[in-house]
């Protein structure tokens, strides 16, 4: 083929040149049509979860009275640490408690003696406030009431340990009809509390 | 007398073989334009739904989903076909990176009619075919071996079909 495009004198040869130069060309390159492009979407779900790698037996504290009824302070601001608990995301942690009463306990007691002893529990390292609840029994008879705390939030998922304080042992007196109460001592024999520290899932 | 009549006859002979021998070419011409099936794709196939966690979080369980199309037909001989797979993350703010991935890589399988597709994100000739298009995710592996963290997880499989003659 020949474009004389520089010596062409007339419009004609000017604009048919370039439509001659497509036409030939449609021959040059096989025709071919556009890339075919798919996506397929892979998806999954992951349920939150909350658990307790390793369960931890029932912690039991030791103490004595002294003559005076006082409990042994070394019972204060002891702490415990139960590993392995794991939420896959957003958490919220609640402590709950019964006051430490007698493991048997009576149905009546002498004047000025108590089988029931408030205290405090203090849940640290999961969430920047500690959760914490406090037992309130009113009577030295005690009850079997479970008290729970404030919840925390913990908005991350987390890995770890939580540490657990108890403190703040009290023993509970009668309550006075006027004035304060008359101070109890604690009768003798072996008492319990139980302490629930629940992790649920918080959407 | 006679003779000069032959040469004659004979002449006339030669030019007429010499007429008929002219001959005309014509060029038949034709274009088909290298194509592919349209894919489909798919949101659905390679869904895995809930995955299972372990009291760990961790993955457990095996999972395979596959999507199909068929037929696939490609008429190039040239064709190509580029499989690129990113892997399943998820959106949610992860902050603790020791314990927890967002992250969870699988294993593409394409098969495209019989032959097995190399996934690499790179153009693979497989030139003209027809065929049923296999796009399979299995082997789910968290990144890091670490626990899940909870939330859904979204990946894509990009399967690229190139014709050319």
């Amino acid at each position: 083929m020949r474009l004389d495009l520089p010596g062409a004198t007339n419009g004609l040869a000017r604009f048919g040149a370039p439509i001659l130069f497509v036409i030939a060309c449609a021959w040059c390159f096989p025709a071919q049509a556009a890339s075919r492009n798919a996506d397929y979407k892979v998806n999954a779900k992951v349920d939150a979860i909350c658990s307790v790698g390793t369960q931890v037996a029932p912690m039991t504290l030791t103490t004595t009275v002294d003559k005076n009824g006082k409990l042994d302070p070394a019972l204060v601001n002891r702490s415990f640490v139960v590993d392995g608990m794991l939420c896959s995301g957003p958490s919220q942690i609640t402590v709950s408690a019964t006051s430490l009463r007698l493991t048997l306990p009576r149905n009546d007691l002498p004047n000025g003696q108590s089988q029931t002893v408030n205290f405090i529990t203090s849940a640290t390292g999961w969430t920047s406030n500690p959760a914490t609840v406090t037992t309130r029994d009113t009577s030295p008879l005690g009850s079997l009431e479970v008290y729970a705390g404030v919840p925390q939030i913990q908005y991350d998922a987390k890995s770890g340990g939580i540490t657990i304080h108890v403190s703040g042992f009290a023993v509970v007196a009668e309550k006075a009809a006027n004035g304060p109460s008359a101070p109890a001592k604690p009768v003798d024999g072996n008492y319990v509390a139980t302490i629930t520290i629940s992790l649920t899932p918080k959407s | 007398m006679k003779k000069i009549l032959i040469l004659a006859a004979a002449a006339s002979a030669f030019a007429a073989t010499t007429a008929s021998a002219q001959a005309a070419t014509y060029s038949v011409k034709a274009n088909v334009t290298a194509f592919c099936t349209a894919l489909t794709g798919s949101t659905v196939d390679l869904d895995f739904g809930t995955l299972t966690v372990g009291a760990d979080g961790k993955l457990t369980g095996v999972y395979t989903k596959s999507s199909t199309q068929t037929p696939v037909v490609c008429n190039g001989a040239n064709t190509t076909i580029t499989v690129t797979p990113t892997a399943m993350t998820n959106a949610a703010t992860l902050t603790d990176t020791t314990n927890f991935t967002n992250t969870i890589n699988y294993t593409t399988g394409v098969t495209l009619a019989g032959h097995t597709v190399v996934v690499d994100s790179a153009a693979h000739a497989i030139g003209e075919l027809t065929g049923t298009l296999n796009v399979t995710a299995s082997a789910l592996a968290p990144a890091g071996g670490k626990a899940l963290l909870a939330g859904n997880y979204a990946g894509t499989i990009v399967v690229t079909l190139t014709p050319s003659a």
